[in-house]
């Protein structure tokens, strides 16, 4: 998405935004090394066509050709990288964002070459999605293929909800059998029995389920092991029976079932479904977590009008940009759907307009207290009795190293309620998070410097998410403006 | 431990259904509460209860209340912020040549402009293996620098440092890193009020304290510290004179005085070498010396001529001479190595002398006229340092658009 709006010449992008766009923080470092116009050639930009260009020595013989168009944003370089968007991209962007890059009235001839394979790609695909929406007009004007189509679709379901209720079936089973025979036998003999099980709900595509049975085992070795796996089996056990018995479900209730469950609604079941907000929202932090090299990216928001909070989620494999670069504290005009859920939070963007930087310095958002965030806590488990964690804001959140028993540790503290909650870390997970270990995080200490750094000691705002364990840091409202916690 | 939840229904607590579950079922039987619906499986209803007993778990233990006053909030820096330009700077310097970071700092320094805040706990973390930072840093990191360094065991080293003017209170004070911090400022300022200020107070001394005033000594110390660290072979504490020994030995290696790096001296030296056309060894071991001092733009002027001459050089074609060749090697390594030192030493204003030797080496090459010498690298990290400074010195308003 590009940060300015269609009509007139672009906005330099800011150093920030340049940088959200990067695939790693391998590629933010190459490409900052490469913003020096010492390696560069013949850069030039066009404004009105929105387009920027140059050549950088590498370690070839020949430059590599570099091109951006900004409205896409799209890059193009001929070096060998398979990130998108390579270094040498990110390089010519942070030159031209320090307006080291001159305009230039005519566009060199391979630019114009590039911009015309583009249009005629371009041009390509939109003949061949409108030839496969033709093809489906066609099966739905024709009543046979259409309802040939609904059938195969529904037989796949049926099979998948089949394999589903197959893999419930086995653990309700397992599950009470511990519970006969005694849960102090499950140190012995271990989760062996679980592995196959796990594996048969992953291939039933139903990963929620698959990871929960999978997290069994570490609760094993968690500090209260018997009242953590007595809960986990509970839920499970109630999990179980909310997928039996979704279709008496309360709607939203089943949605989340089916979200515990693995199975997400696609955007367009969302953007048909959800219910849609349109506000102005403010980005009140940003994540990037990598598991299984994969790069998950997730984005909060709050309405300014309406108040609503909502998570933004995109996907890329590592080495690419999962795409939603919205720098932290800016506020983005925009119209959102959200997936239905007992406590919906996910959103997707249908339409948005103006993506403001930061709002004049010293404007910061209005929180809550540790007290508000409990209440908003114990709200979202009456409504999803599996939720582990939920966003809040906290108005006066400073760190603090307290002593709780015998030892010392660092805690968040809300100085308008003088309560306490352990501070953790947001990478720690959710599992972590319900069993209590993510207390035992040994990076905590940094983020507590990096609170400390930024907030120098006073209360100020805070983005974090809170739970079972305690309050893991996102975002702090600090002199610089809003800082991300790393 | 309360009976039930919600204080009413339940017959069983939570612990009393872990016990349960945790015995099993089948071995001692469970009764369920009479509000689960009855159904054929104790240990399924046993699930449930637990499902509905755990909720009050489920929603958080407690916080705990914060007793006492908060703790002592950070001073206030209201130095300017360094321009964006040069807050991505540091990351390309961290990331990429972090042996500028030292040349960075003292820019900022100079600038009178301070860090954004977010960056302080990363470069405490570089200062505590890096002791040629470490005075920088200091002054870079100011008031609330030294704020945060108290709250860390790891970053106490910077209280030790000086920064800002002097106060003498420091060294009357009970406070030992600021009397520390006091000695090391007036060793950097005047050597000899240092030492004088050493001998007078040594005496009333605790003998940590004297174990890192020696820190010092050796630190800054020249043979002009030799009668006193001499002396204190008679100190009363062993640990005092065994560090003592130790530092007697260093300081006889050194001069009298830290020879001052005066440019005409350096220009005179430059150019003997220069003059006897033998760039080699020698050359390198003199820059190497120098390797930490600012060089005068006349001086590196000089050896990058010299520099030039000697890439223009063809290389004579003696092949069967491995001696010889072997020479060749070595004088070439060297050759090398002193460009590097010139890339780091030299005034960023040479910049422009090495982009006209670029050019011509570029036509040179297109002229089939082979160099030895590759100055591309030199261009490379002479224009970073340039660029490191200009954006220190640039002005603060930013094109719109930029954050």
């Amino acid at each position: 998405m590009a940060p300015e709006t269609s009509s007139g010449p672009p906005q330099r992008w800011s150093v920030a935004q340049i940088h959200a766009l990067a695939p790693d923080p391998a590629s933010q470092k190459a490409g900052t090394k490469l913003a020096a116009p010492g390696p560069w050639s013949d850069t030039g930009a066009s404004p009105a066509a929105h387009l920027l260009w140059g050549d950088c020595k590498g370690s070839g013989s020949k430059p590599y050709q570099v091109t951006v168009e900004l409205s896409a944003p799209a890059f193009a370089c001929s070096c060998p990288s398979r990130k998108f968007p390579c270094k040498h991209a990110l390089g010519l962007l942070l030159l031209w964002s320090a307006g080291t890059v001159s305009d230039a009235d005519a566009l060199p001839q391979r630019v114009e070459e590039w911009l015309g394979g583009r249009k005629e790609r371009t041009q390509k695909a939109e003949t061949r999605k409108a030839a496969q929406a033709e093809k489906a007009a066609e099966v739905a004007g024709d009543p046979e293929a259409a309802r040939k189509a609904a059938v195969a679709a529904e037989k796949r379901n049926a099979q998948r909800a089949g394999r589903i209720d197959a893999g419930f079936d086995e653990l309700e089973l397992w599950l009470a059998d511990q519970v006969r025979g005694g849960l102090t036998g499950l140190r012995g003999a271990g989760y062996k029995p679980l592995d196959g099980l796990a594996r048969r709900l992953v291939d039933a595509q139903a990963s929620g389920v698959a990871a929960r049975v999978k997290d069994l085992a570490p609760a094993l070795s968690a500090e209260e092991w018997p009242d953590h796996t007595l809960r986990a089996f509970a839920q499970l056990n109630l999990l179980a029976q909310g997928w039996r018995n979704r279709a008496q479900l309360p709607g939203p209730l089943a949605a989340t079932v089916r979200r515990r469950v693995g199975l997400a609604p696609s955007t367009e079941e969302i953007a048909a479904t959800g219910e849609q907000v349109a506000d102005r929202w403010l980005v009140l932090g940003l994540r990037d977590d990598t598991p299984d090299k994969l790069v998950e990216r997730r984005v909060w928001l709050r309405g300014e009008n309406t108040g609503r909070v909502a998570l933004l989620l995109a996907f890329a494999p590592q080495g690419q940009s999962p795409g939603l670069a919205l720098p932290v504290g800016s506020s983005l005009d925009a119209r959102l759907a959200f997936a239905p859920d007992a406590a919906p939070l996910r959103a997707i963007v249908l339409e948005q307009g103006e993506l403001r930087s930061s709002a004049p310095a010293g404007s910061v958002p209005t929180g809550a207290t540790l007290e508000d965030a409990a209440s908003a806590f114990a709200a979202a488990v009456a409504a999803d009795p599996w939720t582990t964690a939920v966003p809040a804001l906290l108005e006066a959140a400073v760190p603090v190293l307290q002593q709780i028993g015998d030892r010392r540790e660092w805690r968040v503290l809300d100085a308008k309620g003088s309560l306490s909650v352990p501070l953790i870390r947001p990478g720690s997970g959710e599992t972590a998070m319900a069993l209590g270990t993510a207390r035992q995080d040994p990076d905590i200490p940094r983020s507590a410097y990096a609170l400390l750094a930024t907030g120098g000691g006073r209360p100020a705002p805070v983005f974090g998410i809170y739970s079972l364990s305690g309050f893991a840091p996102v975002t702090i409202w600090s002199v610089d403006g809003p800082v991300s916690i790393s | 431990m309360e009976r039930g939840w919600a204080g009413e229904h339940f017959v069983n607590t939570w612990t009393e259904l872990v016990s349960a579950a945790l015995i099993g079922t089948d071995r001692r039987a469970f009764v369920p509460d009479p509000a689960i619906p009855p159904g054929p499986d104790p240990a399924q209803a046993l699930l449930q209860q637990a499902m509905l007993a755990t909720i009050p778990a489920l929603t958080g233990s407690e916080p705990a209340r914060y007793e006492g006053p908060l703790p002592d909030p950070a001073p206030v820096d209201d130095r300017p912020l360094i321009p964006r330009a040069a807050q991505l700077r540091l990351r390309a310097v961290l990331d990429v040549y972090p042996k500028y970071l030292a040349e960075w700092l003292a820019a900022v320094h100079a600038s009178g402009c301070r860090l954004p805040l977010a960056a302080m706990p990363g470069l405490l973390d570089v200062g505590r293996n890096s002791a040629p930072i470490r005075g920088a840093l200091a002054n870079v990191l100011g008031v609330r620098g030294h704020w945060l360094a108290r709250q860390n065991a790891d970053w106490r080293y910077l209280l030790r440092e000086p920064f800002g003017p002097l106060r003498p209170e420091d060294w009357d004070g009970p406070d030992l890193d600021a009397r520390i911090a006091y000695a090391n400022g007036l060793y950097a300022a005047d050597p000899a009020a240092a030492r004088a200020l050493l001998e007078t107070a040594w005496p009333t001394l605790t003998a940590n304290l004297k174990l890192n005033l020696l820190g010092l000594v050796t630190r800054y110390g020249t043979k002009a510290e030799l009668p006193f660290v001499t002396g204190l072979a008679q100190d009363s504490s062993k640990q005092v004179r065994d560090e003592a020994h130790h530092i007697k030995a260093q300081l006889e290696q050194r001069d009298e005085e830290t020879p001052e790096l005066s440019p005409e001296k350096f220009m005179a030296d430059v150019r003997r070498f220069a003059a006897t056309k033998k760039i080699g060894n020698e050359f390198y071991h003199f820059a190497m010396q120098r390797a930490r001092d600012r060089w005068p733009l006349d001086g590196s002027r000089v050896v990058l001529a010299a520099l030039v001459e000697y890439s223009r050089e063809k290389p004579s074609g003696e092949t069967g001479d491995r001696a010889a060749e072997i020479r060749r090697n070595r004088v070439h390594w060297a050759v090398e190595q002193l460009m590097g030192v010139l890339a780091d030493c030299a005034p960023p204003e040479l910049l422009s002398d090495v982009e006209r030797v670029v050019q011509a080496q570029t036509a040179d090459i297109a002229a089939v006229v082979a160099h030895q010498l590759d100055f591309g690298n030199l261009l490379t990290l002479l224009d970073f340092r340039a660029d490191m400074h200009a954006e220190l010195t640039a002005s603060a308003d930013a094109p719109p658009g930029q954050e």
